[in-house]
């Protein structure tokens, strides 16, 4: 007798279905799958077995073959073991056989038979929604996860015993309650704690407004760190399909637990400088996002910026023009989205305290090789670039607020984004960040004075030609956040001071 | 006299200038009769070891020097001896006169003036400019330029020169065809095209850290008057200074803030009684160098708005400041500032030497 049941195989972070079938049929006893198997899934005839059998179910020795259909694809992970335990019980005749059909199942199983959770839920659970499908049976430390997905129907099972009786039951609701999803924006700390540091505030929100790479360059202690960490919490909130991209990449790198079940404010990653290419890239076994991903829609921090392995840095390039990030390695290929704001941090020096000369005593050429570990191609794709000079007495113990609260930071950017999605609402893009080269005559247009003032600076200052642009995308930034709808010499003025030194 | 003779005397191993005088002072100048004296006429030199006459009486390798020379002028290596007309009168009067010179391009001239500027290879920002403007000043006077071609002060002193079109001269401590620091070799590029490079070891001669002061001899040796830009207090360039005065050479000097690290020697220096550079006008005058109109500094002419007047005059110092302390100090906002900055940096007149940090540069 035959049965079927449905899971899916995750590549990258999209899910395809596949369909698990299983046979019982006389002859030798056996429990054979085929369907090129990863060494996990392989292993999962044995916990379905034992898991059946803890189950209280008895199944007689016979002839049992599993196979996972297209043959072809490459399954990875613990997920199937439930659809292959459906599968087979529909073909020893425990279940009906019609039930199955619009169900997706996704679970491990324990020998026991009790379901455990398992990662990537969220891209299956949204793939299945695409094909016009809704019910899911998953394991219910993963429902919250999937309940994000408008369209699905939920239905978590914590044993095997239980799966079956719902099923049997005709989907008896075993109802899940949506956790609201209000977008929560406070990140519990705010630009407000920082004093003084009027100019690398307004530099942030410069940047922040339009998502531009920025360097922040200063001596030990500045506060360079405190800023970065505020950055996410003045960023507007994500919409919905970013926040469904993001937990689809959580959800695939297994971070979705521990009462984190979506991914909905902004991400802060800060790795440390010894990581390697791999690491920030992707890869590795099972090809998992890396740090460039996982800081989708949110703010990739890098301390020590200078300190990064050469290598791991000029990975940042790809991703920094296009937004992905494709991996390509000996199992497989996949594209993570890796639409990042890069925030780096370093001192100026060794001693970090150039150009003070009367506390640095390191010499011009040791300045330059602490600058030259970065190359001019990386340095080129960073828009904002500003200096945060050591915090005075005066303002560290002062106790008087300035207008770069949070709040007032934040509406600021939320304007700007507004101005911007406005500007671009028939482009691929909708930042001015990522105005492609071509279409900068089109977006950046500058009035008479300032036309004047960017030839000199073009002459002047030896720019490149992604220099220039770079300029005029930070100056309609700036014109942005102005309200003002072309660019004056006032905005090249002050986008010609973030410029990279 | 025959240069072969002169030649071998210089490139006797474990034979250094010191031994060079004795044995040339014993025999008249005359390496050649060095060079067929018997042991007891050698032996009666003080100083020499009984290894080092054997290396002067060594027939092979008097010829392998021979050839060698050969080789070299075959080359087109230039060299002078003290005997000839070439050698620079100045040097010839000094003490410890070396008694070759290696040279690339030409050599300085002996009527003309030359003025030595020299400082540390640390220097600030402000150094650099008075470097460089000195080297212009003297050279558009009509001065020979004499320097090190060290990193800092030095190199600034050339290329100061060199943007005049003037006369420079670079006194390595290795050999002429090895250019130290190699971070400067444009500029060693543009000396020899303008005067000469100029050493007292041969091609091939890496520099070593003894050699400073024994160049540093020849730099003040070479010339009328030594100026010092910006030296600490430990600064080789007060070893200059120290051997100018042996040499009977004028020294000035720049003077610096007192509690400016980079300027103590100089200022010390001027405490001892050095002379002070006080203005390139009076400078020119005291070393008898005729003012053209190219050495007058255009500052004045350049109009500035209020803003920008505002921050150079008042606020841009020779010293870094950022634009965090300009803000504050100027009560202008951010943008006005940037403004202000922007117009001075495109009219020439500061810099941003590292992130929002600036300075003025005239």
């Amino acid at each position: 007798m035959l049965g079927n049941a449905y899971t899916s195989v995750i590549n990258g972070i999209d899910a395809v279905s596949v369909k698990v079938e299983a046979d019982i049929s006389a002859g030798f006893p056996c429990f054979d799958i085929t369907g090129n198997l990863g060494v996990a899934v392989r292993e999962s005839r044995e916990r379905v077995r034992m898991a059946i059998k803890n189950s209280g179910i008895k199944m007689s020795p016979a002839r049992m073959i599993v196979n996972i259909s297209p043959a072809d694809l490459r399954k990875e992970g613990t997920h199937y073991d439930l659809a292959v335990a459906m599968a087979v019980l529909q073909a020893a005749g425990r279940i009906k056989h019609n039930l199955c059909e619009d169900i997706m199942f996704i679970g491990e199983l324990g020998l026991n038979g009790e379901l455990r959770p398992v990662r990537g839920v969220l891209p299956m659970v949204i793939n299945w929604c695409r094909s016009g499908k809704q019910y899911v049976v998953l394991p219910k430390e993963n429902a919250m996860e999937a309940s994000y997905v408008k369209d699905a129907k939920i239905i978590p099972a914590a044993t095997l015993n239980e799966v079956i009786e719902c099923i049997n039951g005709n989907h008896t609701e075993v109802s899940f309650e949506k956790s609201d999803s209000s977008p929560l924006t406070e990140y519990g700390m705010d630009f407000a704690d920082i004093h003084g540091q009027l100019s690398l505030k307004r530099a942030i929100m410069v940047a922040a407004a339009s998502m531009h790479n920025m360097l922040m360059i200063g001596p030990p202690g500045a506060g360079k760190t405190m800023a970065a960490e505020r950055i996410p919490g003045i960023l507007p909130p994500m919409t919905y399909e970013q926040q469904l991209e993001l937990s689809g990449i959580y959800s695939v790198a297994g971070m979705l637990k521990d009462g984190i079940s979506f991914v909905d404010r902004r991400c802060f990653r800060a790795p440390h400088h010894c990581i390697t290419p791999q690491a920030m890239a992707g890869g590795g076994n099972g090809l998992m996002p890396g740090e460039v991903s996982l800081a989708c829609h949110g703010v990739l921090f890098m301390d020590e910026f200078n300190l990064f392995s050469t290598k791991t840095v000029e990975v940042l390039r790809q991703p920094m023009e296009s937004g992905h990030i494709l991996i390509d390695r000996v199992n497989g290929k996949v594209e993570y989205p890796a639409d990042f704001m890069l925030v780096a941090a370093m001192n100026p020096c060794k001693c970090g305290y150039y150009p003070d000369r009367n506390r640095c005593n390191c010499t011009p050429a040791q300045v330059r090789a602490y600058f030259g570990r970065l190359s001019r191609p990386l340095l080129d794709r960073i828009d904002v670039c500003v200096q945060v000079p050591r915090i005075k007495y005066e303002d560290m113990v002062c106790d008087d607020k300035d207008i770069y609260t949070n709040e007032y930071m934040r509406s600021v950017v939320e304007r700007a984004f507004n101005i911007q999605n406005e500007r671009f609402a028939g482009e691929k893009y909708s930042l001015n960040s990522s105005i492609p080269a071509a279409d900068i005559s089109r977006y950046c247009v500058l009035d008479k004075e300032a036309e004047n003032l960017m030839n000199s600076i073009y002459d002047s200052c030896d720019l490149s030609a992604r220099g220039y642009h770079k300029l005029l995308k930070v100056a309609r930034t700036i014109a942005d956040i102005d309200d003002s709808e072309y660019i004056t010499a006032e905005h090249i003025c002050e986008a010609s001071g973030y410029r990279m030194v | 006299m025959d240069r072969k003779y002169w030649f071998w005397i210089n490139n006797i191993p474990r034979i250094g200038n010191i031994k060079i005088r004795k044995i040339l002072k014993a025999f008249g100048d005359d390496p050649e009769a060095a060079a067929h004296a018997g042991d007891k006429e050698l032996g009666c030199i003080g100083g020499l070891m009984q290894a080092d006459i054997a290396a002067i009486m060594d027939l092979n390798l008097r010829k392998r020097l021979f050839e060698e020379y050969d080789r070299r002028t075959e080359d087109g290596n230039k060299m002078v001896f003290p005997f000839e007309d070439e050698y620079p009168s100045r040097l010839k009067e000094i003490y410890d006169r070396p008694n070759v010179i290696y040279y690339k391009g030409r050599l300085p001239v002996d009527d003309i003036k030359s003025v030595a500027v020299v400082g540390s290879r640390n220097c600030s920002e402000y150094g650099r400019s008075v470097a460089m403007e000195l080297g212009r000043v003297l050279a558009s006077a009509g001065a020979q330029v004499i320097s090190g071609l060290a990193l800092g002060i030095d190199v600034a002193a050339h290329q100061g020169a060199v943007l005049a079109g003037g006369l420079t001269f670079a006194v390595l401590a290795g050999g002429v065809d090895l250019c130290y620091p190699k971070q400067n070799f444009n500029t060693y590029v543009d000396i020899i095209r303008n005067g000469g490079i100029i050493s007292e070891f041969p091609d091939n001669t890496p520099t070593r850290p003894g050699m400073f002061p024994l160049r540093n001899r020849i730099i003040s040796g070479l010339c009328d008057a030594v100026i010092i830009v910006e030296a600490g207090i430990k600064s080789g360039s007060l070893i200059t200074a120290a051997q100018a005065l042996e040499q009977n050479r004028q020294v000035y000097a720049v003077p610096g803030r007192i509690s400016d690290g980079d300027s103590e020697g100089c200022n010390h220096l001027i405490w001892q009684g050095a002379q002070i550079v006080y203005s390139y006008d009076e400078l020119l005058a005291e070393l008898n160098l005729n003012i053209s109109e190219g050495t007058k500094i255009n500052e004045k002419n350049i109009l500035l708005a209020s803003d920008e007047k505002m921050l150079y005059s008042q606020l841009l110092d020779f010293g870094p400041k950022s634009l965090e302390t300009l803000i504050k100090e100027t009560n202008m906002s951010q943008m006005q500032v940037f403004q202000a900055l922007l117009a001075l940096e495109l009219k020439g007149l500061i810099k941003e030497i590292s992130k929002n940090f600036y300075i003025r540069i005239i």
